[in-house]
């Protein structure tokens, strides 16, 4: 039944592993090669394309031990409960095997295409919850992607410069980006629990996100 | 058609933007923003820009260790259902030929409700979407998510509204008297405004239009209107 079980044994890679120990010091810091965060994009973005390409299980183990364990803290931050968030985190990772074709490395960068998709399954289970005959393979969870222009800069490359962009970004600011996501609040969700006037909370993250634009486009 | 910017006034503003990137939507506003963003640059681009920050602190999180087994659940899981799941293609949009020219978003969910045209006034038809009324009380009446078709320089008959109503032209354009829309513009039409949508003489006008329930301005609606009016004013 389980034949999967015999993987774990040799599914040690070092993309993980050999990025965290080789990185200690930058840890979540831009250094322009494509490393950050403690972890190679580039090698994790080459196990998606193994699994789309072959049904890599070796690739698709060591984009299992890198995320789900981040998607499970992700969800938990945003109110899950452990149960629910191993399960979440579970799911992701299955529509990541399943969907590994649609994954294109010049659009998104591995974190950005995960966290699309533990969105849509986060919002497949609130709805879940509020209407039981909802379906949760309606298309519509899984908008179509957004094409970039043809000149766009590289994804990863976008996403360590939005990484960088946002070490840069006030206290002030940061803190309501880190609400908006983690805690899943709207603007004015953030007024109030933040005790703010709700156009303070809108001015600062119009102007975090102005930044975060400025140091997308400069820099080139 | 991807690489049309919508004017400031007209797009939706950051924060609800945010929202969408965040999924703290409703479907039905979630089916518009995904539309408007396949027909505005400018929207995409700071909708991948707020994605970006989404991936970036997902990296960052601490991680919090999965069960032990789990890894060989899934994979489990994925063999066991592997073999019983065909790969999903788009559906196409209804058999209706010129509806190949609508954002994917709209298209895959008018094949998904299996939605059917109905006379609204000469020239212009309505397919109900089918989505459960957004937010609503048991006291107010549901609002409504239409997709439109009007032909070239038919109109809707003049009409107020009972709440607000979202607008979002997806292909060709309408005159209301007071503005013209194109495509990827969003026009908010308030309770108290009376106005008469014309389409442009020349090419067929889709446009998808969400009506508020009654006395209902603080749900998603009111964030819709609020998201735009200072959007880009500011």
């Amino acid at each position: 039944m389980r034949e999967a079980a015999g993987i774990r044994g040799r599914r040690r890679v070092d993309v993980a592993t050999g990025q965290m120990s080789s990185k200690q010091a930058g840890a979540g810091k831009a250094d322009g090669s494509g490393r950050t965060g403690g972890y190679d994009r580039e090698a994790m973005a080459d196990c998606i394309e193994a699994v789309a390409a072959r049904q890599d299980r070796q690739a698709f183990a060591t984009l299992f031990d890198y995320f789900a364990p981040r998607l499970k803290g992700y969800l938990m931050k945003l109110g899950a409960g452990e149960p629910l968030a191993e399960e979440l985190a579970q799911e992701v990772m299955i529509t990541v095997w399943r969907k590994a074709a649609q994954f294109d490395r010049r659009q998104s960068s591995v974190s950005t295409w995960l966290y699309t998709i533990a969105r849509n399954r986060r919002i497949d289970v609130l709805r879940r919850e509020k209407f039981p005959d909802y379906d949760p393979d309606d298309p519509l969870l899984l908008p179509s992607e957004a094409e970039q222009p043809d000149e766009a800069v590289a994804a990863a490359e976008r996403e360590v410069k939005v990484r960088a962009a946002l070490e840069t970004l006030p206290e002030e600011q940061a803190e309501l980006i880190r609400l908006a996501f983690f805690k899943g609040w709207s603007h004015s969700e953030i007024a109030e629990h933040q005790e703010l006037p709700l156009g303070t909370v809108k001015s600062r993250l119009r102007l975090a996100f102005r930044k975060l634009k400025t140091g997308l486009e400069g820099a080139v | 058609m991807t690489d049309g910017v919508s004017a400031p006034d007209r797009r939706f503003g950051e924060e609800i933007l945010l929202d969408y990137v965040t999924g703290t939507l409703d479907e039905a506003t979630t089916l518009m923003v995904a539309a408007h963003l396949e027909l505005c640059s400018q929207s995409r681009e700071m909708v991948d820009l707020m994605t970006h920050v989404g991936g970036a602190l997902l990296d960052d999180v601490e991680p919090v260790a999965m069960r032990d087994s789990t890894f060989d659940a899934v994979m489990w899981l994925i063999d066991e259902r592997g073999a019983e799941e065909a790969p999903v293609d788009a559906p196409g949009a209804g058999g209706d030929e010129d509806m190949t020219v609508l954002p994917h978003a709209i298209q895959d969910r008018v094949a998904a409700c299996g939605g059917k045209w109905s006379f609204v006034a000469p020239g212009v038809r309505a397919m109900d979407l089918g989505f459960d009324a957004p937010q609503g009380s048991t006291e107010t009446k549901p609002g409504e998510v239409k997709l439109y078709r009007l032909e070239p320089g038919k109109g809707v008959p003049a009409h107020t509204h009972q709440g607000s109503e979202v607008t979002l032209v997806l292909t060709g354009a309408f005159a209301d008297g007071r503005d013209r829309f194109g495509p990827g513009d969003v026009s908010v039409a308030s309770p108290e405004i009376t106005h008469k949508p014309v389409a442009e003489a020349g090419e067929t006008c889709f446009a998808l239009a969400i009506t508020d329930a009654p006395l209902q301005l603080t749900g998603a609606l009111g964030l819709v209107q609020r998201a735009l009016s200072l959007g880009g004013a500011e």
